[in-house]
């Protein structure tokens, strides 16, 4: 017969097991084209991510040729936006009033739009550098054999090698680069280096304007600002 | 046994409860409502148990931390007193009070019943109002409704997308007390609620039907209180494809000028620039201009000038025209910029890439002197008749080189990639003319011939010449500047995926052609047999002995008539003398070894390369080498006659916040079977990285052990046998680095701060072996860097630096002793950023001292900067910035020299020279 201390026991480490191996939600994926897959964290086979799909911390996300994923963060609305061929893990620790975000990427090539952080910083790492930022938008391209390059669109990054420790600050309109033999550099972005993003101007605010011609030849507008 | 003892559990647990919130005595019965919200008034009562002769009843109350009381009158309904705390004094954390109640001949009764109830008041506990803290930016909007701070993540309110991309998804993370079992989900007025999964806070749905048009989703909630949330509602609209042009025609971009002016040591760059870029989008087809036009464009140069007019059709199309960066494989071209278009087809299963135009464009000569033409004095002779012939030819010029790629690759369902790539570049030698412009000088020396030295232009000279009876001999080709170059370069890729995707083997070859030399064009079947075997005999590869008879040779001879001609290929590749390799395949290696042979062809580069992410394990194995005579012009500087093996494990443990990298790698250059005295390098290193997570300090700690060894194993000694050198080289090299990263965040103020110590440790593993006299010329170094970035709440951004470095340099003194030099730099730098008008300005500043001490003495640099942004309207933006270094060596003020050629010796201030300044305005509009 077990003892009652043995059930407590057992029970505890069922709960810590279970609340690993299922994780906490942190994010929801929006948008999928093409070929992109998702290992649930404590599963071992990828399955199709499907729009909707609600993200757990430690779900690894990965997309093939010609794919494109979109996740938000449900506390902020930061965005991650994951083009062909990358694979990243996220992980996020809930707080009250935050979530703590990491994202490991071993390869392939993301779009970040981060919300000024209430707490903390956003992270992400890859296999050369680690990426801290703050109420920032880039692109992050990630080379296990060439390296990492930050392009900054708005806002700071902090870029830091994980081999020397060097690291900087790319800042809008440059491109910072971390390499596997430890060095870090910043030059001006050449524009026809930023990847394409699917969903590029979608949120951007657009207007048209109609003219109307009354019977006495006076004139008068219609507005209409849209997205 | 088991439910009595539930039961009674039960029973003593609502005895207590009711203990602990009802005042009930023999006199009266008063509940205490227990908690509130701020901001809700709230009704107290007390009921009379007995008659008895109550003249009046107050309630007397106070916020929980203040000192007096406030006294409401009781109304009464028969035994029943009722009164109410007013709204705006019910506040959080709570509120105390007490009831008395007036009985005849001063006689009190009250709640709580004790002799001094304003010493232990009941209490009510208050919660923030919902509105406000719970919800966010909740605002009541009327007794029974409240707005919740439901972040809408999908899709944006009032966005356009497409039916496919449906999702609607909020997040009520910011809002903890929505009831999560009680909402309803209407699009357009309908219920979708059993299709909406809330869980942990958001709230999804993927709504399969909706038509093509405007829609509307409404989100209703209630907060575990029970108070209704005022509904989410918010619309979007779903298109198919061009329903409204114009509607869905979306478009932005920038322009910006710039001005500048760069001084360095003495030389001054001015420059005009103006850059901008446009987008525009219409549903599937998306198009994007960027271009650079600056006052440094010259015919002289390298275009400096940039357009390019990108067109993506969906996602399987990409067009682009003008200044194009391909990236095919480093082995071919990986980012050099090409003038000229770029088509990209990218369906499912098939990728089809072309990229055609010029890696150069066409300089004919520079502007100075002997910069177009040149004097070949050493060529011109004079016979003897006295006739004399000069020699002539062109300089500074570059050919025009003309490259055309493609690239076929394949996929098959994720699982088999594969690719064929080709490059062609060539120089067109015919664009660059043999005469140019007459203004451009060359210069004669005093040749002894009659002309009189000094710079000439061809007319003038040819005219000094023709003058004297002689000649000018100025050939059509084979010119003293760069020769035009050919060069072919092919190969494939291929990539299989294993089990699911987490083990990858890839692998590619490719293989060069490359004519350093095509001025002479393709050489005749007879040249190719003269040059592959020093004999003309019609036949390639046939060896003779010294009496005439054929030798024997490891591989059959060709019949050069059983070959095609080389003029058969000259559009594909010229073939002549100067192509390297002459041979693919190294005919000595042959004999040794035929496989090694295909293997190590001097003019191949491939790679294989091993993949696999199992469990915490993210293991490359990898083998990759470039021969010796590998050139592909569309990546020039790639390393060549390398060859590598690396292995590497990236562990992730502690949910991948520590990451372990054990890493080895080999190295050398002993592809060629030529090579004698090959370097190896042999590494072995060890990564901790610690990246706990945001808000955490991360370190870094990485150990690497470099072992160098050239195979040589002897002095080098003269005929006598005396000691010349010590040629040997067998090193080790330990390279240690910690890193620390420490995020602190004081209140609103974010600090970042690094620090860093790097240390590079030479040892010489022969030591023991050498003589004494023996240098061993390698630079210890040790570094000590740290840095602080603060943001601060006010617009405030500051960053100090701190970077030490000490090196330990050998040197042989002027009695040939060996010494060691400690050197030691030294640098503060601090700078800081401060906006004001709303942040609308922003002006930036900073200052940094790098000082060296030496043995010769101090050298200090002191560096400064100043900029601003302005934020002038809306899109319109100034930019400033500048900066200044100067260079400040003490020594020069004592070393009794004019060092600024002023004619004053060691004066105040000849010790400052200023190094670098610089200033850049920038005006830009963004649309």
């Amino acid at each position: 017969m077990m003892s009652h201390k043995m059930k407590s026991i057992i029970f505890v480490i069922v709960l810590v097991i279970s609340s690993s191996l299922f994780g906490a939600k942190i994010a929801v994926a929006t948008k999928v084209n093409g070929t992109v897959e998702l290992q649930k964290v404590g599963e071992r086979d990828f399955g199709k991510l499907k729009p909707g799909t609600i993200l757990d911390d430690g779900d690894r996300i990965r997309t093939g040729s010609m794919a494109f994923a979109a996740i938000i963060f449900i506390d902020d609305k930061s965005t991650l936006k994951l083009k062909e061929n990358s694979e990243i893990v996220v992980t996020g620790k809930r707080s009250a009033a935050s979530i703590a975000k990491k994202i490991d990427i071993d390869e392939g090539t993301l779009r970040a739009i981060v919300t000024d952080q209430r707490k903390g910083e956003f992270i992400i790492q890859t296999p050369t550098s680690v990426a801290s930022v703050k109420g920032t938008d880039f692109w992050l391209i990630v080379n296990e054999s060439e390296g990492d390059q930050v392009l900054g669109l708005e806002g700071i990054v902090n870029l830091l090698n994980i081999e020397t420790g060097l690291n900087l600050d790319v800042t809008e309109g440059n491109t910072g680069t971390s390499t596997p033999d430890g060095q870090v550099n910043i030059d001006e972005t050449n524009t026809s280096n930023i990847p394409i993003d699917p969903e590029d101007d979608e949120s951007e605010e657009s207007q048209i304007r109609i003219y109307f011609e009354g019977p006495n030849g006076e004139q008068k507008s219609l507005l209409i600002n849209y997205r | 046994m088991f439910n009595r003892q539930k039961y009674l559990y039960i029973f003593w647990l609502i005895i207590l409860v009711s203990t602990i919130s009802a005042q009930s005595t023999e006199y009266f019965y008063h509940k205490n409502p227990g908690n509130s919200t701020e901001g809700d008034a709230v009704e107290l009562s007390i009921m009379l148990l007995k008659d008895q002769p109550v003249s009046q009843g107050s309630i007397f109350f106070r916020p929980i931390g203040e000192l007096s009381y406030q006294e409401i009158h009781l109304r009464q309904d028969g035994l029943s007193w009722y009164g109410e705390i007013p709204k705006e004094q019910v506040l959080s954390p709570g509120i105390e009070y007490v009831i008395i109640m007036d009985m005849p001949y001063g006689a009190k009764l009250s709640a709580p019943l004790n002799n001094d109830p304003f010493d232990a008041p009941l209490t009510i506990s208050v919660r923030k109002k919902i509105t406000q803290k719970e919800f966010g930016q909740i605002n009541k909007i009327s007794k029974s409704k409240v707005i919740s701070d439901v972040l809408v993540l999908s899709p944006e309110a009032g966005s356009f997308i497409r039916p496919e991309d449906v999702v609607i998804a909020v997040s009520t993370f910011n809002s903890p007390n929505i009831d999560s079992t009680k909402y309803t989900v209407l699009i357009d007025g309908k219920d979708f609620s059993d299709f909406a999964i809330l869980e942990q806070n958001i709230l999804s749905v993927t709504p399969n039907d909706l038509d093509i048009g405007l829609h509307t989703v409404q989100l209703n909630f209630i907060t575990t209180y029970g108070i209704e949330i005022e509904p989410i509602i918010w619309s979007f609209t779903i298109t198919k494809s061009m329903v409204n042009v114009v509607e869905q025609l979306l478009y932005k971009g920038n322009i910006n000028s710039l001005a500048s002016n760069n001084s360095a040591s003495g030389s001054s760059i001015n420059e005009a620039e103006i850059n901008g870029k446009l987008s525009a989008e219409l549903s599937w087809i998306k198009g994007r201009v960027n271009f650079r036009k600056t006052s440094r464009e010259s015919e002289f140069l390298q275009p400096l000038n940039r357009t390019t007019t990108s067109l993506f059709i969906t996602d399987y199309l990409k067009i682009e025209y003008g200044d194009v960066y391909p990236s095919i494989s480093p082995y071919i071209i990986d980012g050099k910029r090409i003038r000229g278009q770029l088509i990209d087809i990218h369906l499912p299963f098939f990728r089809l890439q072309t990229i055609s135009g010029k890696l150069n464009e066409t300089v004919q000569y520079q502007d100075y002197t002997n910069g177009g033409y040149t004097l070949l004095g050493d060529a011109t002779v004079t016979d003897s008749t006295n006739f004399t012939k000069y020699y002539m030819s062109r300089t500074g010029y570059t050919f025009p080189r003309e490259v055309n790629v493609i690239k076929l690759s394949f996929s098959m369902f994720n699982k088999i990639k594969a690719g064929l790539h080709v490059m062609k570049a060539k120089d067109d030698k015919n664009k660059v003319s043999k005469s140019i412009s007459d203004k451009i000088e060359f210069s004669v020396d005093s040749l002894g011939y009659g002309i009189e030295a000094g710079d000439y232009t061809f007319n003038s000279f040819n005219s000094a010449v023709l003058a004297q009876g002689d000649t000018i001999i100025f050939p059509d080709h084979n010119w003293s500047g760069n020769s035009p170059e050919d060069n072919l370069v092919f190969g494939f890729d291929f990539e299989s995926a294993m089990d699911n995707r987490k083990l990858l083997f890839q692998m590619g070859w490719n293989m060069s052609f490359y004519n350093t030399d095509i001025w002479n064009d393709e050489m005749t079947l007879a040249e190719m047999d003269t040059t592959l075997d020093d004999s003309l005999d019609g036949f390639i590869g046939k060896i003779y002995n010294d009496d005439g008879s054929i030798g024997e040779s490891s591989f059959s001879p060709i019949d050069t008539l059983t070959l095609p001609s080389p003029s058969n290929y000259k559009d594909i590749f010229t073939i002549n003398t100067n192509m390297i390799p002459l041979s693919p395949i190294d005919i000595r290696a042959m004999e040794e070894n035929i496989m090694a042979a295909y293997v190590n062809m001097p003019s191949s580069a491939f790679f294989f390369r091993l993949k696999g992410h199992y469990s915490f394990n993210n293991l490359l194995v990898e083998y990759r080498q470039v021969g010796p005579q590998y050139k592909s012009l569309g990546n020039p500087y790639l390393t060549t006659n390398i060859r590598e093996f690396n292995l590497n494990n990236r562990i992730s443990v502690l949910e991948r916040k520590l990451s372990v990298v054990f890493g080895y790698q080999y190295k050398d250059n002993n592809i060629s079977y030529t090579t004698v005295e090959p370097l190896r390098t042999t590494k072995y290193s060890m990564n901790f990285t610690l990246v706990p997570g945001p808000g955490a300090p991360s370190i870094v700690v990485n150990i690497q052990s470099s072992k160098k060894n050239n195979d040589i194993d002897s002095l080098t000694v003269d005929t006598a046998g005396d000691y010349l050198s010590d040629p040997r080289e067998k090193t080790q090299a330990l390279n240690t680095l910690l890193s620390v990263n420490l995020p602190a965040s004081f209140g609103k103020n974010f600090n970042n701060i690094s620090i860093s110590l790097n240390s590079i440790k030479y040892s010489d593993l022969l030591l023991s072996e050498r003589r004494p006299d023996y240098f061993f010329s390698k630079t210890n170094s040790t570094t000590l860097s740290a840095n602080i970035s603060s943001r601060f709440s006010i617009p405030l951004k500051t960053n100090l630096s701190f970077n030490q470095t000490n090196l330990e340099i050998p040197y042989r003194d002027s009695s040939d002793v060996i010494m060691i030099k400690e050197m030691q730099w030294r640098s503060v730098g601090i700078g800081g950023q401060y906006g004001i008008f709303e942040n609308r300005l922003q002006i930036r500043c900073g200052a940094d001292v790098l000082s060296s001490e030496g043995s010769e003495g101090n050298i200090n640099l002191y560096g400064g900067t100043l900029g601003l942004n302005w934020s002038i309207i809306n899109n319109l933006s100034l930019n400033f910035s500048s900066n200044i270094r100067l260079n400040h060596s003490q020594f020069l003020k004592t070393d009794g020299l004019d060092n600024n050629s002023d004619g004053n010796i060691d004066e105040f201030g000849e010790s400052f020279s200023v190094n670098t300044s610089g200033a850049i305005f920038t005006l830009g509009y963004k649309f």
